[in-house]
Order: C-alpha cells, then structure tokens, then sequence
C-alpha cells in the first residue's frame, strides 16, 4: 500500500464571479522511502497540490488517503493532529518563529505532540546534530545565514518523526552553495529511509530525487524516475 | 504544557514591553480605583460604625417630642404633678427599668445654663441624671466619682463634668473637690468623665450632669426630655422595643409624640448607606476595568493580525484549535492578571497617601483585592476569548500566504 495517494483530485477558487480550476483530477501515488521531486512552472498548481498533500486543506472533489487513512473529507480541527503525525514542513522562506532560538524552534512540534520540556530539548538538540547545527542551539534566527535557518527548518521537519517530509522551493530563497548543502542532506535522511516529497522548479534538486512528477496547468503531464548512475 | 504557553505569553508581553504596559494601564487603573475607593468607604463606614457603637452599648433612646417648659410651671404650682399628654415624669420613666430585659434606665432632663469658677464663665448643656448615665452612655471616668444613688436621694448639689468642660472652666486645673456655680447656684464638683470624641459631628464631651432630683429646681422643669436604656442583651433589644412602645403609647397616647430609636436600627441605618456607597463607587471602578477590558481587546485584535504568519506556522507545525486559541487567551488573561496585581499595588499606595491626606482610615480589605484581581482576570478572559478564537480560526493556508 503507497503511503500516499490521491486519486482525481481537483481543487478549485471562487475568485469573484470567476471559478479557477486549479486541478484538475490529480492522481498519483508515492511509496514509503520515496524522494519525489514534484516540478512545474509558476501558476501550475503545485502550490496548491503541496497545501493537500501537507493537509493543510482538502482536495474537492477528490480522494486522498495517507498512510491508509482517508482525509479528504476532515475538517481543519481533525486535521491539525493528522499534520502533527505525518508531515513534517520545510518551507521556501524557512517560517521560522523570530522572538524563538533554533532550539526552540526545532521543539514547537514536540511541543503540540504533548512531550515533556526535557525531552523536547534533547530532542530539539539531537535534530539539529543531524543537519550540523550542535553548536548553535542558542541563536535565533536572525543571527544565522540563509542556509542555516533552512537547516534549522530540516532539524524542526524532521525531529518528531514524521513519515513524510514535504519541502516547498526549500533551495529557492538560498545562494548555490547553501543549496547544494541542503541537497546533501535531503539525500542522507532518504538513506535512512525518510519518504520526502520537495515541490521545485530547481532542475538540480530535481536531479536528486529518484522520481519526477512534473505538473502543468493542474495536471501530471510527465512521471518517471531518475537514474543515478 | 500550560507552562510552556506562560512562557511563551510572557515572550511576546516582554517582547512589546511599551505596548504591553500601555495596555495593562486600563486594567492597572481600574483595579487601583477599585481598591482605593472601596477602601475609602470601608474606612468611612468603619470609623461611623465605631462612632455610633461608642455611644452606649445595647443603647435604646427615647425621646419625648413636646417642648418641656410650659409643663414645669403647672407642675411645681399644683400639687399633684400633672403633665399634658406628650410628656414624662421622672418617676414614669425610671419605672421603665422594671420591664424585664431592661438593664439600666437613665432618665435625662435636658437644658442649657450658665456655669461659672471664679470670674470664667460659659453656657453649654446641663444633664440631669442618675448613677446609671455613666454606664448606660459608655463613659469613662478622668478623677473623682459619679453621681451616685445618694446624691439623688439627697437633692445634692454635686456636678460630674464633661472633659472639655472641665478645661473650659478650670483649665489645667484638678476640678475635683472644687467649687462651680450653675445658674447662680453653688455646685461642687465631684468628678471628670475621660474625653469620648464626638459622634456624628457633635461632641460629647461639653456637658454638665448633676442629680435628675436637684436640675428640677435648677432648670425648673419636671418633664423628662430623653430615656436611655441598656438592653441586658443585644438579642434583647427586639422584643423589648415592642413592650417599650406599648407603654410608651399609654402613657404620651400618640406615637407622634415619642420616638424609640435602637442603636442596632442606626447602625442598620448607616450600614445600607455604606454598602450602597460602596457598591456606587466599585460600580464606577469597575466599569473603568471594562474599559480596561476592552483596550486588551484591542491590542490583542492587533497582534492576532501582526502574528497571522506565526499562527499558520504552528498551525502547519501541528498546533491544534485549542493550542492556538490557549495560547492567545493565556497572554490576555497573563496581560489582564499582570495589570490587576500591578493595580493592587497602586490602589494600596493611592489608599495609603489619601488616608494620610484626609486624615481618615482607609481599610484595605484582602477580599476587596482578591475580588478585583478575580475581576480583572475575568475581565481578560472574556475580552481575550473573541481575539484569540479568531486567532484559532484561521486557516493555514491564508495563513501563510500573508508576509
């Protein structure tokens, strides 16, 4: 059983008196220890897929079953709790929380998850170990680069041990380098087995994945997978 | 959890500390307001109560309503006393201490006369009375003694003077053992009563008593004008009201010619003034903590709208309804709980500069203050609830969207 899958899924925006298909019957499926690149040009509806997938809202009409629940019909406050066990997020403009530092930052998930303050800080603190951020448990946001909050944003995605990491134009908002940093690891936790699904117009995070979904006006036009020789 | 949701309210507070206060100032006010108002009428309430206490205990007045002099000349030229209808005679009114639960009877003849030591003169009140007045009126003697059951029996011409009095006419002198004239009659003064302070604005210190038996002839009136009366008890004083007025009816005739007043029905009196002050000027405070509210209101609508990227952050995070809706309502309520026990703090202060300002006691209650802090955080809860509700609404993705 894939550990994601959508079957037809549409979505649509009243926007006035105008309708705007966003998608138009989606389906595809993603397995555990999968590394989906999902491409497509600005104004393609991937955006839109990535909110879905996330469960930060619901496909209508369309069916969406994760890890062999179906949550196309929940509301908002049922699907908070599905968010908090599957999804973790990495965003494009990283959405750290200013007034936090990195290691409070990386806690907020645990936090929701009801886990008591020592473990969230050993936690927190073990996360960002995995993306090389040990010594920099103590700096908010604001004093670290680019690459760095991003890599605070993975230790955060990663730290309650979501099955699926879902990243959205992680690499658009960081220079070359920081990048390719960022590649690395996304790599290393696929290894591990994480199943990540990263939302991109970036053809090299493209080349990393082992599977590319490509999307145009609300549609799969392309699917295959890359071979790394 | 709940203390993780204090920290990070405490954050944020700490994080606006100008806009923070500015926002607690509301409830800050209205709280002292509450304090230093309310403390104000308790002292107030307080200092009559002592006053109207001071005056006798289990007291029970009755005053006569008509004029005594026109009775005095029919009474000393016939025979047989006989007053007009409206009017007591001493003999009436001491029988009253034979009606069971009366502990002591104290009859007053009242008038005014010219005392006089030496060349110093001056007029103020004459009391004719028996031993009972010292008790039943809660006096305290400075030197000497009371009027006794003998002087009465005697027709003695001995004087107890009120302590201002007493400085009137002998100064720094001891008065006791020496002579005074009343009217132009000698007098000799057998004790001081120790100052008792005024009650309700008049003092009750500037007074002469002498035997009921020997102002008779001095004020040349036979009528008493005033009864005071100790209860045996406190618990007796409300049958006995009842068995006074009786007696009182069959011997004036009408009960617009004499008035019973009980100390407890003054009190009760001055006590629902009090209270009624006391609710007047805590509604007024109180509705300042409204105000107050509402400013937290506002700032809280504001900072819903400046935050709306953090909340679909921890909303994407997996922050639930509740987490969202918590942590908002826990920084109003923190906010709201911060002001009233900043409030507590400067309505003591207010009480205590304004208690040495008037000259008056200000009565800090910890009930009072507990009910305003009560209040206050109240006052956050409900004005956080709307704010934070719609923080928690919010869907993550619009969420997001905003920069």
């Amino acid at each position: 059983m894939p550990l994601i899958e959508l079957q037809a899924v549409e979505k649509s925006y009243k926007m006035g008196t105008q309708t705007l298909h966003v998608l138009k019957g989606v389906s595809l499926a993603i397995n555990q220890g999968d590394y989906v690149a999902i491409v497509g040009p600005s104004g393609s509806g991937k955006s839109t897929l990535m909110h879905i997938l996330g469960c930060l809202d619901i496909p209508a009409p369309g069916r969406y079953v994760l890890a062999g629940q179906d949550v196309s019909k929940l509301k908002e406050a049922r699907l908070a709790p599905i968010r908090r066990q599957h999804i973790g997020f990495v965003f494009q403009s990283f959405n750290l929380l200013g007034t936090l530092n990195a290691q409070e930052n990386v806690a907020l998930p645990l936090l929701y998850q009801g886990v008591n303050g020592r473990r969230q800080r050993e936690r927190a603190k073990d996360a960002l170990s995995l993306v090389g951020l040990g010594d920099r448990l103590h700096h908010r946001p604001n004093q670290l680069s680019g690459g760095q909050q991003q890599r605070v944003a993975i230790a955060r995605a990663i730290v309650a041990d979501p099955p699926v990491i879902l990243a959205d134009e992680p690499t658009g908002n960081l220079d070359s380098q920081s990048g390719q940093d960022l590649l690395q690891i996304f790599s290393g936790l696929n290894q591990a087995g994480r199943t990540l699904v990263v939302i991109t117009h970036d053809a090299e995070v493209a080349r990393h994945a082992k599977r590319v979904i490509e999307i145009r006006d609300g549609r799969i036009v392309g699917d295959r997978e890359v071979s790394h020789a | 959890m709940l203390s993780q949701t204090l920290k990070v309210a405490m954050k944020s507070i700490w994080a606006q500390k100008m806009r923070s206060l500015l926002t607690m100032l509301g409830v800050i006010i209205g709280v002292a307001a509450v304090i230093a108002l309310i403390g104000l009428a308790r002292g107030a309430s307080a200092s009559i109560s002592s006053q109207i206490q001071g005056l006798g205990s289990n007291l029970i007045v009755i005053k006569t309503n008509q004029a005594p002099g026109a009775a005095a000349l029919s009474a000393s030229s016939a025979a047989a006393p006989l007053l007009p209808p409206g009017q007591l005679t001493p003999n009436e009114a001491l029988s009253l201490g034979q009606v069971p639960g009366i502990a002591a009877v104290a009859p007053v003849m009242a008038g005014t006369a010219t005392f006089g030591v030496g060349a110093t003169s001056s007029a103020a009140g004459l009391v004719g009375t028996n031993a009972s007045y010292q008790p039943v009126m809660n006096y305290q003697l400075a030197a000497g003694r009371f009027l006794s059951p003998l002087d009465i029996a005697s027709d003695a011409n001995v004087a107890v003077l009120g302590s201002q009095e007493a400085t009137t006419l002998f100064g720094a002198a001891d008065p006791v053992g020496n002579s005074m004239t009343i009217d132009g009659v000698p007098f000799q003064v057998i004790g001081v009563l120790a100052p008792k302070g005024s009650a309700l604005g008049q003092s009750q210190d500037s007074f002469v008593a002498i035997p009921w038996s020997v102002a008779e002839s001095v004020l040349g009136q036979t009528s008493i004008s005033t009864i005071y009366l100790s209860a045996r008890s406190s618990a007796a004083i409300a049958p006995l009201t009842t068995r006074l007025d009786l007696k009182l009816l069959t011997w004036l005739g009408s009960a617009a010619n004499f008035s019973l007043t009980t100390q407890s029905q003054i009190l009760s009196t001055l006590n629902s003034i009090t209270t009624t002050m006391q609710m007047v000027l805590g509604g007024i405070a109180g509705i300042s903590l409204v105000v107050g509210g509402i400013g937290i209101m506002n700032i809280m609508l504001v900072s819903v709208t400046e935050r709306t990227r953090e909340i679909g952050i921890r909303k994407a995070i997996g922050a639930s309804y509740l987490a969202i809706m918590s942590q908002f309502l826990v920084e109003s309520l923190t906010l709201s709980g911060l002001g009233g026990i900043l409030g507590i703090g400067l309505g003591t202060a207010i009480s205590e500069v304004l208690g040495h300002a008037l000259g008056t006691v200000v009565a800090f209650s910890p009930t009072t203050a507990l009910l305003a802090f009560a209040f206050s955080l109240g006052v956050g809860l409900i004005f956080g609830l709307w704010p934070a509700s719609r923080a928690a609404g919010l869907h993550p993705v619009d969420a997001l969207r905003i920069d």
